[in-house]
């Protein structure tokens, strides 16, 4: 059964990283997953908890696409992502679903190999996980 | 309802025919239509061809909104965005989208097709409810102030002057020039900006003075001016060309610091009066080791010293960095003088005894023997340090320093010397150290910046900025910290925070700090990130 299982997953992509990684990957043409979708943000500080807990209730899984520390073009609004991350894990794990759910990803402007492999290696981790408990019925 | 979606055209390209490929573009447009899209196919190869497919399309269906659909990324957003503008219609209404998408992301469950079609009602969804973005008149003051009379100041004056702006330049000392001043070789080429500088009636310059406080926003700051007299005055950009310091790395040298040995700028005086002596050491990359402009001021000097004197030159360095303009053949001529440099690895000894300076280090081509230099001067590469002002000045300005407490520009890959508060530049050494040419290039970079920013005089600028809730802003002050772009300011009167349209960069921190969610940016509101979020979206299909 479990073989057959999909993963659904939410990847909030910034516009200056992450989009452009996927653009890239899209455009290359690899195959990263079958059941993503991506959701465009202007910076990934933009990305509220209840969206990141609102896409876990609707998926599997949730990966956001961020610009490397240092290179925030907004500064620091990957920290804030990062800070809202690690609060959401925290609130998964008392409420007993894995926190592995929720990953956080750093990426350069224009690198869709790596865009591809991480929501690849993401996508395989859910597939071990299974479907995810928390996630709305019907 | 239907009424409504009937609205939304869906215009699929594919010119090269490469979508259809891999699914049949003819099957999406059934599918559309039986979700009440209107939808149509172009193949035009040509821009203007794509245009007329448009506009026709969308006078055809009386479209408000429409989803663009190719099957590449690198769609021409501008052709559609001009002919809904043409229309009289709303272009924040147009969503593009890459189908090349669909191909990626399918499987076993979901078909290309379905994915195709879901992505674009999607797409669809976002644009829907998509409301006219209002627009705000701003006068841009063309008045431009600039902070610091060495070299890149001078340059930016001169060149936003040659462009027709006004100019203010402030200078904290009494002297124009700042640290190049010094430099054997370039004091006519200094004398001469200088001149041309004075001579320019449309430059003001204010010395013994400093900024003390700054309003506004770009295009209409306010700013005093302290020094023998006072000012405030408003002007469209400030341009911060202040200097580092630069400094012997005397913690570095621990207690062998004395008048054998001194730093590269006191040398540089030394050379001018001609008290060079027969026997001389550099020795550089002691900090700081990704410093350019030590390496260059180490191979001028010691060519300098080598033909000019006829010294023994011996340069010990970790790396040198030739990577500036001619960088490769300056070391090349020190080389062919007679310049002798070796590379170390542990920091050397440095003794002094008698008047002599004893410097031995361990060469990695040679490790097991130690190698032993004497020399009457040992001269130390110096590193670049803030300057003590930096910080206020950071804070009056709302601007980040960086780590090492230098001006930290917005982004280094756009224009590097534009800073995170929009109006505010920074040119020269108060962001990195850096050489004379890459200097004045980036002087003049700034200056044509400025011009075009501020030649118009005004600008009708799209409100897509965040926007405060007032009767919900309970006047906490996280948005305005956390506001990398100090757009967000009190409004003490209504008791509310404040976006400034023109500061914001529409990044959404603050939107997504706000405790009470007071704060929505107008293209990214809360309901249509969640409406993409919902799974069961009337329509959808997969
Ligand atoms: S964060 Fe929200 S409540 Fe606090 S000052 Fe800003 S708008 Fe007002
Ligand atoms: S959207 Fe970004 S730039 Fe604009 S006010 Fe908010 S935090 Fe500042």
């Amino acid at each position: 059964m479990k073989g057959d299982f999909e993963p659904k997953i939410t990847a909030f992509c910034c516009e200056h990283s992450g989009l452009l990684s996927a653009n890239m990957a899209v455009e290359s043409r690899f195959v990263f997953s079958n059941d993503v979708q991506m959701i465009r943000v202007p910076c990934s500080g933009k990305i509220e908890a209840i969206h990141i807990m609102k896409a876990l209730e609707e998926g599997d899984g949730v990966a956001v696409f961020a610009c490397h520390k240092e290179a925030c073009q907004f500064l620091r609004g990957n920290l804030r992502a990062e800070a809202r991350v690690s609060s959401i894990k925290e609130i998964l794990k008392e409420i007993g679903v894995e926190e592995e759910r929720v990953q956080m990803y750093y990426l350069a402007p224009s690198n869709g190999i790596k865009f591809a492999q991480l929501l690849r290696v993401f996508y395989e981790n859910l597939k071990k996980l299974g479907p995810n408990v928390g996630r709305k019925v019907g | 309802m239907k009424d409504k979606i009937s609205k939304i055209g869906i215009f699929i390209y594919d010119p090269e025919g490469n979508l259809g490929k891999f699914l049949s573009v003819e099957a999406i447009c059934s599918k559309l239509s039986g979700l009440h899209f209107a939808s149509t196919v172009s193949s035009s190869v040509r821009d203007e061809g794509l245009r007329d497919d448009f506009e026709e399309f969308v006078k055809k269906n009386k479209l408000s909104a429409a989803v663009i659909a190719g099957y590449s990324s690198r769609s021409n957003e501008k052709i559609f965005k001009n002919s809904f503008k043409k229309a009289g219609l709303n272009p924040y209404a147009l969503a593009f989208i890459n189908l090349g998408e669909a191909i990626v992301i399918c499987g076993k469950k979901v078909k290309i097709l379905d994915r195709a079609v879901q992505l674009i009602v999607r797409a669809a969804r976002w644009i829907e409810n998509q409301g006219p973005i209002e627009t705000q008149k701003i006068l841009l003051n063309r008045k431009v102030l600039v902070l610091g009379g060495g070299i890149a100041g001078i340059e930016t004056a001169l060149t936003l002057a040659g462009g027709g702006l006004d100019v203010v330049l402030v200078e904290g000392g009494q002297d124009l020039g700042g640290e190049i001043a010094a430099i054997e070789g370039l004091q006519d080429f200094l004398g001469d900006k200088i001149r041309a500088l004075k001579k320019e009636e449309k430059i003001k310059i204010i010395s013994s003075s400093r900024l003390a406080n700054t309003g506004g926003h770009a295009g209409g700051f306010i700013v005093k001016i302290e020094g023998k007299d006072e000012s405030v005055l408003e002007v469209g950009a400030i341009v911060v060309a202040v200097g580092y310091e630069s400094i012997v790395p005397i913690e570095e040298l621990g207690e062998n610091f004395n008048s054998r040995v001194i730093g590269q700028r006191d040398f540089e005086k030394r050379l001018s009066s001609n008290d060079v002596p027969g026997r001389i050491c550099f020795l550089t990359d002691l900090v700081d080791e990704d410093l350019k402009v030590q390496t260059q001021a180490l191979l001028r000097q010691a060519l300098a010293v080598k033909k000019e004197f006829d010294s023994d030159v011996i340069c010990l360095c970790k790396d040198l960095k030739v990577s500036f303009d001619g960088g490769e053949e300056l070391y090349k001529r020190a080389r062919e003088a007679g310049v002798l440099f070796f590379k170390y690895v542990e920091k050397p000894g440095i003794k002094v005894l008698n008047n002599v300076v004893e410097v031995s280090l361990i060469n990695e081509d040679y490790p097991h023997e130690e190698m032993v230099f004497e020399a009457d001067l040992l001269v130390v590469g110096e590193k670049a340090a803030p300057r003590k002002g930096f910080e206020e000045l950071a804070k009056l300005l709302s601007v980040n320093l960086d780590s090492n407490g230098f001006f930290q520009e917005d982004n280094v890959k756009i224009l590097p010397t534009k800073s995170s508060k929009r109006g505010v530049f920074f040119v020269g050494g108060c962001r990195l150290p850096q050489n004379i040419n890459e200097t004045l290039t980036e002087a003049r970079a700034t200056a044509q910046e400025i011009l075009s920013f501020l030649s118009k005089g005004e600008i009708e600028l799209d409100l897509t900025s965040a926007k405060i809730n007032s009767d919900r802003c309970v006047l906490c002050l996280t948005c305005v910290r956390t506001c990398p772009h100090g757009a967000i300011v009190v409004d003490q009167k209504e008791e509310t925070a404040k976006v400034i349209p023109i500061s914001c960069q529409s990044c959404g921190i603050c939107a997504s700090e706000c405790p009470v969610m007071a704060i929505e940016l107008p293209l990214y509101t809360n309901a249509k990130v969640m409406g993409q979020l919902v799974n069961s979206m009337a329509g959808e299909v997969g």
